[in-house]
């Protein structure tokens, strides 16, 4: 189906662990007709967990994209993990979508995953939507989770349908107002929808007065709605399961008549320049304009190579396209251009203001890269997101020796593809230390460095930095002398140290009277004493905050050089 | 002998202040303050010794079921305790003699 920038919906499921957002992910993409069977996560048949860590442990770690038609629409899906240790990726691809649909539980109800999703998604300014999943199962009260979801996220929180006959399908409660669900008449519940909505604008206010409901034209009502999912009036609740399928093709309905296309969301948030310089910059979602899209993915396949996956927001990407990556001064042309449904690629010939698409093989690409065709978006970029700082350390060198160049590339390269991890290599300690969320994120990591990369490795906790001072004052001297054959060697010197102030350094201090050591040997006197200072006196740690003067030496005119 | 000292700021639901403070207590840490914020949550602010800060990812998720979170940041060095001082001296002779 060849779509427009309005037939647009991009969505990204996000929430706690085992909310059941890849299962939903997978039941959209059959509803939508995408794929033929759905496939589960216990049997590991799912579009989105194709990675093998990912079928073993049961759960989503990678973001994935896929994208299904329904009733003139394209609805391109991101699948995000739900384990907070894997936030690297799914925060990433949040920059991606105009629409976060947080799946809850309706067993569990709200869990930490559930608001840092909310929350998250609020602070972006994205269009929120609540998906309460497993509705179908016996023995819960979905009234009393309704009403906790409003306790904890506010009043504006809203069913747009409702469960009916036990959870085994749901009835429109925006667009209907008949008929009888599991929690109450219908008609209650599109009173309150509406009345949310038409308090955002008081244009739309009156002619509700005025005229009642059925004064409001349809379009009226439509851009009220969007106004209030983009101002966060409305956080619309829809109800599913997706197991059964009841709701599925419901959800794909609202999506197409309710959540917002490309030019209906928030304008992305860019900027030109950088720090205090930078100013806002429109991005038209218009296919003529220059090229604007943002590389909010980064997957490395040891097969396919280097994979950057790519949100537009204004302009049309084409095969053999030139695009310039941020302030590069030589474009690359796009060779083949694809969109994702899961590990599978699907060429394509372009990609409009809207779409997701990804090239290969382009070595430049990094995460948050800002892709443009023109010189007059350089500097360009989205305002970064608040990424969790990477705080859980492990040391790792290779199992075997002579594998540290390939173990570097690997980190290089996992690096590249995980926003909250990290690989810094620490010169003081002889190191190389990864960073990760928890340690369920590094071994996650570690795993894959061993499937992917096959490079083994050792781990330990990373030495911490000590460092070694003096506390008082003391005096020393040395004399080195060698008169054995050859030529003659001697020197003399006469040092004070002395304690500096905590964060003071390294200072050397040359007094010497009366050039009882020529300036010339000073430099080798200073290194010498950095030498040893570096070992340290007692524990083997770099020393500081110290001052070594030189006050006194002897020299021999032929011998010292 | 110096240690690195962090500044930690721990994040999390006000009912886990107590066990918070509690474990950094136990990690030589100087609390230096607690805010709260907006959604019943609370910021402690301590200066902790980063060689007691090992395994504290876990620690902090297992006292507060998964919903705290931290940063920290070096800040300067101090002097050691005195017996801290001693392991590190006695880790580092066997090696020393082999050089």
């Amino acid at each position: 189906m060849s779509y427009s920038t309005q037939q647009i919906r991009n969505v990204a499921l996000a929430g706690h662990p085992g909310a059941g957002k890849t299962t939903l992910f997978e039941a959209l993409l059959h509803a939508g007709g995408a794929i033929q069977t759905a496939g589960t996560v216990e049997r590991g048949s799912t579009v989105s967990d194709f990675d093998p860590i990912e079928k073993e442990r049961g759960h989503s770690i990678d973001a994935a994209i896929a994208s299904t038609d329904h009733a003139g629409i394209h609805v391109n899906l991101i699948d995000t993990a739900g384990y907070p240790d894997f936030r690297g990726p799914t925060l990433s691809a949040l920059s991606a979508v105009e629409t976060v649909a947080v799946v809850v539980d309706a067993d569990a109800g709200i869990g930490y995953g559930t608001r840092r999703m909310m929350d998250h998604a609020k602070a972006r300014k994205l269009c929120r939507a609540i998906v309460v999943n497993k509705i179908d199962h016996a023995g819960h009260d979905l009234g009393a989770l309704l009403e906790s979801l409003r306790a904890e996220f506010g009043p504006e929180v809203l069913p747009l349908n409702l469960p009916a006959d036990g959870g085994a399908r749901v009835v429109d409660c925006f667009g209907s107002k008949d008929g009888d669900s599991d929690l109450g008449a219908v008609a209650d519940w599109h009173q309150k929808i509406i009345d949310q909505v038409v308090e955002i604008n008081e244009t739309v206010m009156d002619h509700y007065l005025d005229l009642g409901e059925d004064g409001l034209s349809g379009q009226e009502l439509h851009d009220a709605f969007e106004q209030c999912l983009r101002e966060g009036h409305l956080v619309p609740v829809c109800f599913v399961s997706a197991r059964s399928g009841a709701g599925v093709k419901e959800l794909l309905d609202v999506a197409e008549k309710l959540f917002p296309h490309p030019g209906e969301a928030n304008p992305p948030p860019f900027v030109k320049g950088a720090g205090s310089a930078a100013e806002p910059i429109e991005a038209r979602p218009d296919p003529a304009a220059h090229v604007i899209a943002d590389v909010f993915k980064i997957v490395n396949d040891p097969f396919v190579g280097k994979l950057g996956i790519f949100r537009v927001y204004q302009g049309t990407v084409r095969k053999d396209s030139q695009l310039f990556v941020d302030d590069g001064k030589k474009p690359f042309k796009v060779a083949h251009l694809f969109k994702l449904k899961g590990k599978e690629h699907v060429e394509v010939a372009q990609a409009i203001p809207g779409d997701i698409a990804a090239v290969a093989k382009v070595d430049e690409l990094h995460f948050d890269a800002v892709l443009h065709d023109s010189h007059d978006e350089d500097q360009i970029h989205l305002a970064p997101m608040a990424f969790p700082k990477p705080m859980f350390g492990l040391a790792v060198e290779p199992a075997s020796k002579g594998q540290e160049q390939k173990l570097a590339t690997a980190l290089h390269k996992l690096d590249e593809e995980d926003p909250a991890f990290a690989v810094e290599h620490n010169t003081e300690t002889n190191e190389t230390v990864i960073r990760g969320l928890s340690d369920l994120h590094l071994r996650v990591m570690l795993q894959r460095l061993k499937d992917k990369y096959a490079v083994e490795v050792k781990t330990h906790p990373p030495r911490i930095a000590y460092r070694e001072t003096v506390s008082g004052k003391a005096e020393g001297h040395h004399r080195h002398k060698k008169q054995t054959g050859g030529a003659g060697q001697f020197g003399e010197v006469f040092l004070r140290i002395e304690p500096l102030p905590r964060g003071g350094g390294f200072e050397f201090v040359d007094e010497v009277k009366g050039g009882t050591i020529p300036g010339q040997f000073l430099p080798a006197v200073e290194k010498g004493v950095r030498q040893v200072l570096s070992g340290g006196a007692v524990a083997g740690y770099p020393m500081q905050d110290v001052r070594v003067i030189v006050y006194d030496g002897k020299h021999h005119p032929v011998d010292s050089k | 002998m110096l240690e690195p000292i962090a500044d930690l700021e721990v994040t999390a639901p006000e009912q886990h202040m107590g066990d918070i403070s509690g474990g950094l207590s136990s990690k030589r840490a100087r609390i230096s303050g607690t805010d709260s914020l907006r959604g019943g949550e609370i910021v402690v602010k301590a200066q902790v010794p980063l060689s007691e800060l090992e395994g504290y990812a876990a620690e902090l998720k297992s006292v507060t079921a998964g919903r705290g979170r931290y940063a920290l940041d070096f800040s300067h060095y101090e002097p050691v305790p005195a017996q801290v001082q001693q392991k590190l001296v006695e880790a580092y002779k066997p090696h020393h003699e082999e050089d």
